[in-house]
Formats: C-alpha cells, structure tokens, sequence
C-alpha cells in the first residue's frame, strides 16, 4: 500500500512540479565533469559511473539502514509495440535524465517530474541483422550533446536541449554486417567507441572522434596484419602481421570491440576488450590468433597499443574477452598499493593484472565448472587447456558422436552486464551464471540454401533451482565472500555505493538491493518487466535518486533449451524507473 | 530413381486430399503468391537495371502463373549462421524487426535429414540439384587439376561456406594457407579472371551463372573431394508447414514445370547446366569413400 499512496504522491508532484518548472539553462559539459564523474555526486556524466567503470558512488544518504525507505518518484513508459531488452545506462546532468532504449531510440526526462521532455526515434534501414535483441547500452555527455552508436553503426550526436540531431557519422557498413550498441566514452575531447557486428568477414576496431565535429581522429583495427590510422595518415600495423593466423585469415578475423571499453587517466590508457576469432570452429585456424579474446590497453592521443592479454588465446568456445577491464587499487597486506584491473571472463576465470603492463597478478574461477582449462598458469599468464573438452573439428564426427560438454556455455560466466568495485569493501561485485552447454558438429545443416558444416548446441543450467549468482569477489584472493542466487541468469548491470549498497536487477523484474559485505537482501522492488539495465544513483534537491530502466530482453530469450524454462513466462516491457529516498524518511 | 515418377506418385496422392482450406484460398484472394529470395545472389535472385532478375525469380514468377497469380518477390538477407533463421524470418515467424513472412521461399534444401530437424515448415517441390565444384584457370593449374594442385596455388572460397571449411581442412591443413577468402563468389570470380588465384571452389550453379562469359582458360568441373561427407544437395521450395494446400499447389506447378522442360529452359536462359534433383544424400551414411566412389 505504501508504493500506491507513493504513486498518488507522485502524481500530484507532477502537476504541481510542471506548474513550477522554470528551463533551467544547461550546463556544458566538460572533459573535467568527466574526469571527475566518480567522485561528484550530482551528476552521472559517463558509461560506468567514472570512465574507470567502478560504478561505484559515494553518496550514503541511502544506506544498508535507509534503503527499506527508497520509494518510487516516477516511471517514464518507452510506449509503442517496440519492446525489447532495455539494457542501458542511464545519464544525469543538469535536470535531465538521459537514457538510450531498444530499437536505437533515446529518451530525455525531467528528473524532477519524470515527464519527457524529447525523444529520438533512429530510422533504422532495412536489412540490418543484428545478432543478438536489438539493444542499447547507452550514450555519452559532451559538451552540449548526448552521443550514442546505432544498430546500423552509426554515431548520432544529439543536443541535449532539444533531441535534434547535430552530427551524424557513419562507423561502418551496416550491410556488411557491422552494427554498434555499446556506450561510447569520451576522453580528452575525443569520442571513443568499438564497433559490433556479425561473426564473419568483420574486423574489430577501437576509433576517436573529436567529440564535438565527429570527425575521425585514430582508427586501430584490433586484428595483427592490418593498418591503423592517426589524423587520416598510415600510423603502424596492430601487431604482426600474420603471425598468429594462418593463410589469410586475419584479414577477415573478427576480434569486434562490441562492448567499448573504459579508460584511466593515472596510466593515460584506454581498455578495450576484443571478440572471439572468426571462424568460429577453432580448429580451422590453428595459432593464438591475436588480437582475439584479448583486453588492449591504447594510448587516447594516438590509438597505439601500449599492452594486450589474451584472456582466451585460440578461443575455440566463442568466450570473447569484450568484458570491462576496471582499473583499481589493489592493496598488498604489506601496504603496497599495486595499479591493477579487474576482469570476469566469459571463460569463467577473474583476472586480476597490472595495469602498467599486462602481466597476470591472479586469475581465479568465479564461477563453480570450468571444464576448458585446469587454471591459468600465473608464471605463463596462459590457460592449461583440457585438450578433450574442445569442440571437435567441423565434419568430424559425422555420427553425432562427439558431444562436448563445456561449462560456462558461451553465454559465459558473466556476459556483458558489468560488474562494480566497491573501494570501501575492496570487494568486486560480479553477475554470475552458472551454465554449461553440449555442444557438436551438425553434419547436416544449411547456409543461404547450400550444404554447410555447422556446429549444433543446447545451453543447460547446472542447478535445478537457479542460474544467476550475483557474487562478491575479492581481488587479493579469488575468494567468493557472498553470493546471492537467482532462479533466471542474470543480465543486468551491477552499481555500489558509500552507503554499503549492491544494487542489480533481474529476468523476474525486481531491482534489488543487497548488503555489500554480507550480500544479505534488503530491499527489491517488482518494475513489471524483466530489469537487465545498469542502475546509476545521484543527489538532487538533497534527496538520493536511483534510476533503472526495466524491459525484458537481450541474448537470453533467443536461445531456448532448458533455460528457456526459467523464462519463457517472463514478459517483455519498456520504461525507466526512478526511486528516491524521500527527505523525510 | 526417375524424377517423373516420383513427382508423378506425389500428385496421384494429393489429388485424394480435400482441398478447401484457407492458405490456397488467401493466395488466389489476394491474387498474388509472395516469395522470399535471398539478396544479392546471382544467377538465382539479385537486382540488375532496378529490375528484379534470376532464376528463382523465374521460377517464382512461373510457379505464381500456373496458380493464376502475380508473383511478388522479396529479396532477403541471409543469416550469417544458419538457414533455420531464415525460414523463421520469412517463412514461419517473421523477423523480430517486422515484415512479415510470404507464402514462400525457394532455394531450400531438399533433404529428408534436414527436414525432421524443422517442424514448422514443408519442404517441397525439388528442382535442382547443386553441387560443389571447381572454377579454375588451366593456365595456372592445367586442364586435369587434383586437389593437391592447390597446395601451390591459391584458391579462392566465399568465406564461412563449406567450401571454406573444407579446404581449410583438407589434406591435413596443407592448403590453408593458399586458401582465399571473399565475401562472394562475385568478387572471387573477378580475382580469378584477374590472375590473383587459380581456382576456386563453390557450388556450381553460381560459378557457372557469374562466369557465364568467361575466356578459355577458365574451366568448371568436378574434382575428387576426398573426405568431404557431401559435395552435392537438392534444391526446392519451403512453406508454411500448416498451408497443406498452397503445398501441393506449388508441389504440382512446379512438377509440372519441370516435366515440361520449362525449369530446364530457365536454367539454360541463364547458361546454367541444368541438373534435375536426385535422392539427396544423407551425409550421415555417406562415407568419404563412397564419395570418391560416386566419381
């Protein structure tokens, strides 16, 4: 009863709060705003609460003591019928709520009455092909814009006044296969962004544009053999040419940074993690394969490649290494303070390296199978292989005969939703799935109407009574702390706060609210669809706000199998939800 | 196993079924029978002169005459993984980002195995059979090439094909590295007439479409493929599996057209050997040596 009497609240807020509302004048904002995101509280100006990706805040207004106080303000609804996986992030700045939805749509809110104030509807062409539900992760603020990458890999810079549109340029060839639906970020006045796009022909690469023209700065393909570029000149080729590849491969070798990336200012450097190597059946391209399944640390000025690490070399599982790599402090017991990141694989494994150069501090499983390696040896920094449990050779096994089973399934230990650092637990909070996958060759299988050697698969959950794990890692150990299960898998973002706080939403609509040092469950609220968006928090009026978008979706509900069975009730939606802490309470 | 007869006994058993239901009955309303055909894919469907042109848009155009209908065409994207994605795109479901789906689509596997694997669509009305085979430049590798001629030569493939795969593979990995890769055969036919590589491989109906015109040196034939489980398919038509009628419609008009040497003249229009549809292998009782026998 208490969210009704809220609600009525809320709209009588509205209409007084519309009568009052004056336009305030914007704000631009800055490279300094961005480069000061983690510590400001009143604003959330970039992708991962800081370009660092902590998503992290220090406001502790809303704690593990208030929390049972947080109340919803407003819900914005998405409207007509294009309802699909609402995965971004939210943005705040001056009064406005900025949020990116399905379908390459943006909507722009008062963040004091929740009503619209504009909405951008992409005209997307036909013949896109995106893989995987037609998501957004989100924008990035700059100056007067709000910029974000479309499913026809475009980059569309809007003012964030009005909606309307003031650059546009084209990242790739959509026809040829190539999409984007990650948030840019923008470092040093120049907009940085990877590219996604289908498993074949593409090559993956990391690109700045000046922020404000859109203008092409640096291009760095992320595939050893091709050329680079700096302020439209030659500027060296990534790695070696064909070393790692055989024939000509490479040319043609995937590696899509279809997740962007994140950056720190204390190394200068720009993280950017890279898909699996095409093609996907690893036997036919024998080698490392570089830069695949790899984090590459770039220097923002000139797009050179400072460091790389292989997370997975000779992916033959389509593990990718796309996910974040999030700079922190790791604190030895003796009290040195080493400059590391943070990485949970698709592969299962949490990676902790020195961000200075690359090299393995420890890599831990996260999750509770990994049958494609013993471990990874810390003195090689590669992963000691379980040679029987890759996938067999295409053709091979034309009987069916040679299922392998594989733990986490492709889908990963952790996909794409990020994880957060809290510096105050010194814990790192991870959405884990725990699923495996058999997988086979198909003798007997089609492509664009002629004979093709496919591989076949089916996703499995390895509990009866859950798949998701939101989990609590600590980076100096390995060690899993607490851990909070969920029947569905997890697919949403994960944000930590001051005040104590784990937030993370699920497939069965809640966003939820967990103690971070004992992952003890205070708070969680039904928002009618499926929550796999990114919570952010911020101050307004002296009151704490946090804001999620909910709508069903992603990469989950188009694979069936038994995971199908933990949700295929679930129903699909589109809004932004935003609760506050209200001052009184 | 005579193509006639088999086509023949489909007929006689249809002709007892009772055809009153609604799937027939929507096309002729309507007046037209709508088919999905793949995008950019010379010789069967791809637009030239912003006139829609091809094979199977011929075929799709003379299926729709013998129902008394206008045929409507629609040209598709593949799926870069697999042809079940399409036949829900277009034939079953419809794609997520809208369109709908149309009465049909043509170049579909004809193949018992397959067709246990997708229960939600028919397949139909068999009317060519593909086959892998060899283009190549006699200058570069002779008139009488094997296989191991390309462990010395380069060897163009559309990329993500069986053709790619096996030759990727084959002779213990010895060709991979003179194995070439394109996006289409289009490009790689235009590399070979170029010299940049002295064959290619692909199914036989597009090398021989798109190199209609091609100077002497160029040859098509078969090569022994040893180890490959299946060089050769059979074509046809998908439905909806629930649209019995508008099945057997398109069933018998596309009998019809090939007893009456009306497929064979398309294929011909477009300097395509016609190869009627057989019994398609099924790859999972087919050996590499009885492939190397078939030869």
């Amino acid at each position: 009863m208490k969210q009704e009497h809220s609600f009525r609240q809320f709209v009588l807020a509205l209409a007084v709060g519309t009568a009052l509302s004056a336009t305030t004048a914007s704000a631009a904002i800055t490279d300094q705003d961005i480069a000061d995101d983690a510590k400001t509280t009143a604003d959330v100006v970039s992708y991962g609460l800081g370009l660092q990706g902590q998503r992290f805040s220090p406001l502790d207004k809303l704690n593990t003591d208030t929390v049972k106080n947080l109340t919803p303000a407003y819900v914005l609804s998405y409207g007509d019928e294009k309802q699909r996986g609402q995965e971004a992030q939210p943005l705040v700045a001056n009064g406005k709520i900025f949020t990116t939805a399905s379908y390459s749509r943006v909507f722009a809110v008062d963040a004091k009455t929740g009503e619209e104030l504009w909405q951008y509807d992409h005209r997307l062409p036909e013949g896109i092909m995106p893989c995987c539900d037609v998501v957004n992760r989100g924008g990035a603020l700059y100056d007067n814009l709000f910029i974000f990458a479309t499913l026809d890999a475009q980059l569309v810079a809007l003012d964030q006044e009005t909606g309307k549109v003031v650059w546009k340029e084209k990242m790739e060839d959509f026809k040829a296969g190539y999409s984007n639906t990650a948030a840019p970020i923008v470092v040093k006045g120049k907009v940085i962004t990877g590219v996604s796009g289908g498993e074949f022909g593409i090559v993956g690469k990391v690109e700045a544009r000046d922020a404000k023209t859109g203008k092409l700065v640096w291009s760095r393909p992320t595939v050893e053999g091709h050329m680079g570029t700096l302020d439209g000149k030659d500027n060296g080729i990534t790695g070696e040419t064909n070393k790692s590849w055989p024939g000509d491969l490479w040319k043609t070798g995937g590696a899509a940074t279809w997740l962007g990336g994140t950056y720190d200012a204390e190394t200068d450097s720009l993280f950017f993690g890279t898909g699996n190597p095409s093609p996907w059946n690893s036997h036919l391209r024998p080698g490392d394969n570089l830069y695949s399944s790899s984090v590459l640390a770039i220097n923002p000025d000139d797009g050179k490649i400072k460091w790389h690490y292989q997370w997975t070399p000779h992916d033959g599982w389509d593990f990718d290494g796309v996910n974040e790599f999030i700079p922190f402090d790791l604190k030895k017991e003796d009290g040195t303070v080493i400059k590391a990141g943070g990485h949970a694989d698709r592969n299962g494994f949490f990676y902790v390296l020195d961000r200075t150069n690359g090299k393995l501090i420890n890599a831990t499983p996260f999750v509770n199978q990994i049958t494609w390696a013993k471990g990874i040896d810390l003195k090689t920094g590669r992963p000691e292989y379980i040679d029987d449990n890759r996938p067999g050779k295409p053709g091979e096994g034309a009987d069916k005969g040679t299922s392998v089973f594989s733990a986490p399934s492709f889908l990963g230990g952790k996909n794409w939703m990020p994880m957060a650092y809290n510096p105050n637990t010194e814990l790192f909070y991870v959405p884990a799935n725990e699923w495996g996958m058999d997988i086979w060759n198909e003798p007997i299988s089609y492509k664009k109407g002629a004979a093709y050697l496919g591989a076949g698969f089916t996703i499995k959950p390895l509990n009866e009574d859950y798949i998701g794990a939101l989990r609590a890692v600590d980076p100096k150990t390995g060690k899993i702390v607490w851990e909070a299960k969920n029947k569905a898998p997890l697919w949403g973002g994960v944000l930590t706060t001051a005040g104590n706080l784990v937030f993370t939403g699920t497939p069965e609509g809640y966003l939820k609210a967990f103690d971070a040092k004992t992952g003890a469950e205070l708070w969680k609220f039904q928002t009618g669809s499926g929550v796999v968006g990114i919570p952010v928090t911020w101050e307004q009026d002296g009151e704490q706000f946090v804001a999620v978008p909910s709508g069903w979706g992603g990469a989950v509900p188009l694979w069936g199998g038994e995971v199908a069975k933990s949700v295929k009730h679930l129903n699909q939606g589109g809004s932004l939800w935003v609760f506050k802490l209200p001052k009184t309470s | 196993m005579n193509v006639t007869t088999v086509f023949a006994a489909a007929f006689a058993c249809c002709l007892l079924a009772n055809p009153a239901h609604a799937d027939l009955e929507n096309v002729k309303t309507k007046g037209t029978l709508s088919a999905s055909l793949y995008k950019d894919f010379p010789p069967y469907s791809f637009v030239k002169d912003g006139k829609q042109q091809g094979i199977d848009v011929a075929l799709a155009e003379a299926i729709a005459q013998k129902l008394g209908v206008k045929s409507e065409v629609r040209l598709v994207t593949p799926s870069d993984e697999k042809l079940e994605d399409d036949l829900r795109n277009n034939v079953w479901k419809g794609h997520y980002l809208g369109g709908g789906v149309t009465d049909m689509m043509l170049h579909m596997p004809y193949d018992n195995a397959y067709s246990a694997k997708v229960d939600q669509v028919k397949f139909i009305a068999p009317y060519q059979l593909e086959q892998v085979v060899f283009a190549f430049d006699t200058n570069k590798v002779g008139k009488q090439p094997t296989l191991a001629n390309f462990t010395s030569a380069a060897i163009g493939a559309e990329i993500d094909t069986l053709s790619d795969f096996y030759l990727l593979e084959a002779m213990q990995g010895k060709i991979s590295n003179n194995v070439r890769h394109f996006p289409n055969l289009t490009l790689a036919v235009e590399a070979l007439k170029k010299g940049d590589i002295a064959g290619i491989m692909g199914p036989r109906g597009e090398l021989e479409g798109i190199l209609a015109e091609r100077p002497e040196h160029i040859q098509i034939q078969r090569l022994i493929t040893p180890g490959l489980a299946r060089d050769s398919w059979a074509m046809g038509v998908a439905v909806k599996a629930e649209y019995a009628d508008l099945a057997t419609a398109i069933d018998n008009a596309m009998a019809e057209l090939v007893r009456d040497g009306t497929v064979k003249q398309i294929f011909e229009q477009h300097k395509l050997t016609y190869a009627p549809p057989a019994v398609p292998p099924t790859a999972t009782t087919t050996t590499p040596a009885a492939t190397t026998a078939q030869k």
